[in-house]
């Protein structure tokens, strides 16, 4: 299954929303259930200072949920990639 | 999920902390920071029969909450309450809140202008925070909520919290060590729901 996450419809978690919109192949859904879902594959990333989060918010981003596997998650940058079956 | 009623209660009432360092602590809250020392109680030992005499008095936080403290006279700290330099020493704090950023920018000014050491200024989700410790190195936090809660952050954290609950409850199948976990089941859960309610919409 492609990598996701799920991003709570909240002002402070929206960056990553329009961060994913500006991205090739990376699919916005939503928002239903209070929720969007960003999908790309094979690889999901963001970047914290493209984001503009603070450590707090981005140690924190991926609380609405996430299908896939973390591949790297330091003080910058995330990597989400498809989990293994 | 029944929604339950809530038991009537109406804020802080007060929050109570032992205290050793008993001109220090009126020094700091009274005097620093400003807040009114409201109510003192002076008392015989009662209840246990090695209950020391004390003293537990009041100093208004605002809003009709009030910050208090115990002074057991005569005796020493227990071990049980010495301050340790760790993070989970500094979850138990008290926050209090300011209605917007240019107060909470201002008790930001006034804490270090009274020569109190401001440790961070923090931009969480949903508040902004300032944190500083008092003489007895309790934490004490001052906080701008930027929105108030809604329902999709109620339903957002009943989602957190049942997909921990589960994860913890099966500790005993499988380790549960990583937040990870956490957004994986999360995410599981609300992918089947999220798909249904697309076919439906």
């Amino acid at each position: 299954m492609m990598p996701s996450i799920f991003v709570l419809d909240v002002p402070e978690f929206l960056p990553l929303v329009e961060h994913a919109r500006s991205l090739p192949g990376c699919k916005v859904e939503g928002p239903r259930l209070g929720y969007w879902r960003l999908t790309a594959s094979p690889v999901l990333s963001f970047r914290r200072k493209e984001l503009g989060f603070k450590p707090a918010v981005w140690h924190g981003a991926l609380t609405g949920g996430l299908v896939g596997h973390i591949t790297h998650f330091d003080n910058d940058t995330l990597t989400i990639e498809e989990a293994a079956s | 999920m029944t929604a339950i009623q809530p038991i009537p209660i109406a804020g802080v009432h007060h929050t109570a902390r032992p205290t050793w360092k008993l001109a220090e602590t009126v020094h700091f809250y009274r005097d620093l920071l400003g807040l009114p020392l409201v109510h003192a109680i002076s008392a015989r030992g009662w209840g246990p029969e090695d209950h020391a005499d004390f003293l537990h008095f009041f100093f208004d936080s605002g809003n009709g909450s009030t910050i208090a403290f115990f002074y057991y006279i005569g005796t020493t700290p227990p071990d049980f309450v010495a301050v340790r330099d760790d993070y989970r020493y500094r979850a138990s704090h008290t926050a209090w809140r300011v209605a917007t950023r240019e107060d909470l920018l201002a008790c930001r000014a006034k804490i270090e202008a009274a020569g109190i050491e401001v440790k961070y200024q923090i931009r969480h989700e949903v508040i902004e925070s300032i944190y500083f410790n008092d003489p007895n190195g309790y934490s004490l936090e001052v906080t701008w909520q930027v929105r108030p809660f809604e329902t999709v952050d109620r339903q957002d954290a009943t989602r957190t919290i049942e997909a921990a609950v589960a994860l913890e409850n099966a500790r005993g199948a499988a380790p549960f060590d990583a937040i990870d976990q956490v957004w994986t089941r999360k995410g599981a859960a609300l992918a089947a729901e999220f798909d249904r309610a697309a076919e439906v919409s």
